[in-house]
């Protein structure tokens, strides 16, 4: 049987081979003095490296485990916990501010709504005006107190049925199956 | 009495359990430091990265997946580290031009200015010169034997830390004990120094 190269020899003597493949060069270095000179390489040199000593941990070592864990859970909690709270915090003050620009704004409206022509508001609604057509910011404009006391006068007759019903204005409309 | 695998020490860490953490923790503390003392030689950065490692594990414990075994994850997160550690060190040499060049490597040393009379004392002159001759090994070369001979990981092991594979450990491993092999010649001939 032929010799085998260090590196198999290596692979042998730190059991890194396949035990068939170990079992042959088991019998070839039985036999064979130069790979077995190898082999005895391998091996002295495992036994001189295990004279490297180093020092073991100190006494403390465990207490400032616990204390880096400790820290660090703290500081985690801070970043989750603290953190969350202030995302939470500011998401609602942003709900809070919607809310209250919505209700401002409505308000506002309502108060232009209801304002008497003339007034300051009523001065600054008006100087934007001219971008609006002439007809539009007629039919916009409020009507002059006695008119709509006129127009709330005559709204009951709108109510009562039977005026309605009998408007002859509506009887000239063309009827649906008419031609 | 059972004594509680690695990994179902992990899972209940995961679950919030302290007391397995400490098990874990009394389990590894000794190997780990050790491991970053050979890697890195100085005392005080061993400890502290040891610690550091520890402190990785607890807060990845919701990322541990028990399809791994624990020291292949721990011995990763301190291999990780180390090398770190070596590179930042290099860098920090080569910025002051105190590198120096050995078999094409840039050699680097920790000099612990703190290096204790006890380290003084446990370290022989066969110790020594085991040091610095795994110490003018490559980075991954360095850290395959310093796994494979002296924290007893096997090389399947190693090739999941190192993230290589396995013919490829093979190979590190190869390479550098030939190297240490003729390094420390008046060692292996048995001669006494």
């Amino acid at each position: 049987m032929k010799c085998h190269d260090r590196g198999k020899l290596f692979l042998f003597v730190h059991r890194m081979l396949a035990p068939d493949e170990a079992d042959v060069m088991r019998q070839h270095v039985a036999d064979c003095a130069n790979c077995a000179r190898v082999v005895d390489e391998h091996r002295k040199l495992e036994v001189a490296l295990g004279d490297w000593n180093v020092a073991e941990p100190s006494p403390w070592f465990d207490a400032k485990v616990r204390a880096r864990v400790a820290a660090s859970e703290q500081k985690n909690a801070g970043f989750f916990g603290f953190g969350r709270v202030r995302v939470l915090a500011a998401g609602m003050a942003a709900i809070a501010l919607i809310l209250v620009a919505v209700v401002l704004f409505n308000h506002q409206k309502v108060a232009e709504i209801n304002q008497p022509p003339g007034s300051q508001e009523q001065t600054t609604v008006t100087a934007v005006q001219p971008q609006v057509p002439a007809t539009t910011a007629a039919i916009r404009q409020p009507l002059p107190p006695e008119e709509q006391l006129k127009m709330d006068e005559n709204l009951s007759v709108l109510e009562d049925y039977e005026v309605v019903a009998n408007f002859d204005a509506l009887s000239e409309l063309p009827q649906a199956n008419d031609n | 009495m059972v004594v509680d695998s690695d990994l179902d020490l992990m899972l209940r860490v995961r679950e919030g359990d302290a007391g397995s953490f400490d098990e874990l923790l009394r389990r590894y503390r000794t190997p780990l430091v050790k491991y970053f003392c050979r890697m890195l030689r100085d005392e005080a950065l061993a400890e502290d990265l040891a610690q550091e490692a520890f402190l990785r594990v607890y807060n990845a414990r919701h990322r541990y997946r028990p399809d791994a075994r624990f020291t292949t994850w721990l011995y990763r997160i301190a291999t990780n580290l180390a090398l770190n550690a070596i590179r930042d060190a290099k860098g920090r040499q080569r910025q002051d031009g105190n590198g120096s060049t050995r078999d094409g490597e840039t050699s680097f040393e920790f000099v612990d200015p703190r290096a204790s009379v006890e380290q003084q004392m446990i370290e022989t002159d066969r110790g020594r010169m085991i040091r610095e001759a795994i110490e003018a090994l490559p980075e991954n070369q360095r850290a395959a034997v310093i796994l494979h001979k002296y924290q007893d990981v096997d090389y399947r092991q190693i090739a999941g830390i190192l993230k290589v594979s396995e013919s490829a450990v093979k190979s590190l491993l190869f390479r550098a004990y030939e190297t240490l092999r003729v390094r420390l010649e008046p060692l292996v001939r048995g001669g006494q120094l």
